[in-house]
């Protein structure tokens, strides 16, 4: 590794090899020219405080006018005459990172590194498709990968809505309710009863669990009159669990446990929320909401009793135009 | 004679009703910002408001009531009144064990001896293993007091007199019910204070902050929870520091991918509260260079804390 001082930039070229990563010699070397080739202009243009000239260099027009953008608020030249990176296999192509640059600010107010890191992609030819400045060294130790990401932020909007949810019946919104129910929603509502057994001669009262189901608009209209003959009510969620549907990923299965108080009433039960999400900026509707009370005579419900994403069927995601 | 005597007191009165009116709406324009509507409440139902507007800033104050005992009143140094209960908690406990449960149990007490709000199902949430609202209003300054955190849920307060328990309380962490306030009024008012909140520049920020990023202009969409979206227009530093103020600790995650870095999650985790904010931010990849950067974002608040997800 040859370290290049001020005075040799504007004559120097420079060689980039790769280390590993492409079997293919033949598109190797062809990157490793178009690259060596282009960092070499990079870096004659950075030292002289010119524009660039890319005549002869295989790269997208895309990328030449991202570069001349940034171009236009600092340039920068390699401090290094030889590189080797590894490349990174992309969807598009290739990726080659950690190309050490020293930044020389275009602009006054630069107030950024001035040793910085670039990254140049390619396309599955080795035509540059990009070629941009990496973000602060010291930002690497806090990145995430994108399908870890996009799963981290479905749970957290997924919490949000569903807090959102629960202080609309603080609020006896029942317009927001209206709007998160789908208009085919399912709510089923479960109650104790007590039913005979007859056991030899000794008849037996045992308790069992009753669902109804009611749509959209009976829920509301029931839920309109509870709103109306409780001046308050205070709904407390606990313990959400999240699933998400293997056969459709747009969809959630939400069970947490409820308490539900008001100056007259208190229960406590699981609820369970059938959520679905958009792919668009839409807010999720909700198509299943299931009550049932947390115990059974005095017994915690059974864990296998609880009703979770499993006891329905989730309709295929659809396709797609 | 007569009947012109009462025009002019009419008028006399109406000139008195004006001038009452326009020193009352002149009040109100110079009157103390609350930070609650609760708060706000407590003063009016309380009658001391007056006294509020001469106490003094940053620091708290005792006001006395005319329905009873003094009133503990602290107001920040911008003004605004951020907490009105009856005393509890000495102010070494305090700074020894800082916790948003003070104000909340002190507000509370307030609220159960007066009977300030109608509504008391939130307050419910407070459980007394030992004593009673009328246990807490006659604890006495000598008498000890101990705070422990209960699998981040719970804050649990002894009060003992002699060596003997006299009060056991514990306290859900639950934002709502340790600001007293309600999920929509907290949404509201965090967009109000955010986006006026003054932050200084010589303040750090974390170290995983890309400098680029710290100075660009956020366009933020504020999704809250009456289906209501609103735009503010923000820095990221500026986001961070008012996050910070509130109690929060700041993670910043970077997402990788094919182009580059274009996308980052600024998480902002108030354990104390039992609440946290998520930030989603993207951005064209050539715009943190540019010398006035902006990204667009969107903004979910006041998520509950949970473990188990």
């Amino acid at each position: 590794m040859t370290y290049l001082t001020l005075s040799t930039w504007a004559q120097q070229k420079v060689e980039f090899g790769i280390i590993d990563g492409l079997s293919n010699q033949q598109l190797k070397t062809r990157i490793e020219n178009n690259v060596s080739q282009f960092l070499t202009e990079v870096t004659r243009a950075g030292a002289e405080g010119r524009s660039l000239q890319l005549n002869g260099i295989s790269i997208t027009d895309n990328a030449v006018h991202s570069l001349s953008l940034l171009w236009h608020n600092l340039h920068f030249v390699c401090t290094d005459s030889k590189m080797q990176e590894h490349c990174n296999t992309t969807v598009n192509g290739y990726q080659l990172r950690n190309i050490d640059i020293k930044v020389i600010p275009a602009i006054e107010d630069y107030d950024g590194d001035l040793e910085r890191q670039l990254t140049i992609s390619l396309s599955h030819t080795g035509e540059i498709t990009g070629a941009r400045m990496a973000m602060a060294r010291h930002v690497y130790t806090n990145i995430i990968k994108n399908g870890d990401a996009v799963d981290m932020a479905r749970r957290e909007e997924i919490l949000k809505f569903v807090e959102d949810f629960r202080s609309h019946y603080d609020e006896k919104d029942i317009e927001a309710l209206n709007q998160v129910f789908s208009d085919d929603a399912l709510i089923i509502t479960g109650s104790v009863v007590m039913k005979h057994e007859n056991r030899g001669d000794k008849p037996l009262m045992r308790p069992e669990i009753v669902y109804r189901t009611q749509n959209k608009q009976q829920y509301l209209t029931r839920l309109k009159q509870t709103f109306r003959n409780n001046k308050y009510i205070k709904v407390t969620f606990s313990d959400p669990e999240v699933v998400r549907s293997k056969k459709n990923p747009n969809f959630f299965g939400v069970t947490l446990h409820q308490h539900w108080k008001s100056e007259r009433y208190e229960d406590n039960g699981y609820v369970f929320l059938l959520w679905e999400f958009h792919e668009n900026d839409e807010p999720p509707i909700i198509h299943v909401r299931t009550w049932q009370p947390d115990k059974l005579a005095g017994t915690p419900l059974p864990q296998d009793k609880i009703i979770t994403i499993h006891d329905f069927e989730i309709p295929p995601k659809k396709r797609s135009l | 004679m007569d009947r012109l005597r009462i025009l002019s007191l009419d008028r006399q009165v109406r000139q008195m009703l004006c001038i009452f009116l326009l020193l009352a709406v002149s009040q109100g324009i110079a009157g103390r910002e609350y930070r609650t509507s609760i708060l706000r409440q407590a003063a009016e139902k309380l009658g001391i408001e007056q006294q509020i507007e001469k106490a003094a800033e940053g620091k708290t104050s005792g006001i006395t009531t005319s329905l009873g005992p003094k009133v503990a009143v602290r107001i920040d140094n911008q003004g605004m009144v951020e907490h009105i209960g009856l005393p509890l908690f000495s102010t070494i406990i305090r700074k020894k064990t800082p916790s948003p449960v003070y104000d909340c149990l002190e507000s509370a007490l307030l609220d159960r001896c007066v009977l300030l709000t109608e509504n008391d199902l939130l307050l419910q949430k407070i459980q007394f293993n030992k004593g009673s609202w009328k246990t807490l209003s006659g604890i006495l300054p000598s008498d000890a007091c101990s705070i422990t955190t209960q699998d981040k849920k719970y804050y649990q307060l002894v009060w003992s007199r002699n060596g003997g328990e006299i009060a056991n309380v514990v306290v859900p962490i639950d934002y709502e019910l340790l600001s007293i306030c309600s999920r929509r009024e907290l949404e509201k008012n965090f967009v109000l204070y955010m986006a006026r909140y003054h932050a200084d520049s010589k303040s750090a920020l974390p170290k995983e902050t890309d400098p680029q990023l710290a100075k660009a202009a956020m366009l933020l969409e504020m999704q809250l929870s009456s289906y209501e979206r609103q735009t503010v227009n923000v820095p990221l530093r500026q986001w961070i520091l008012y996050c910070e103020s509130q109690g929060c600790s700041t993670s910043i995650k970077y997402v990788d991918s094919d182009e580059a870095i274009v996308k980052a999650y600024v998480l902002e985790q108030n354990d104390a509260m039992g609440y946290h904010h998520l930030l989603e931010l993207n951005w064209q990849i050539e715009e943190l260079d540019s010398p006035s950067p902006q990204v667009k974002g969107k903004a979910l608040l006041f998520i509950p804390n949970n473990d188990k997800i």
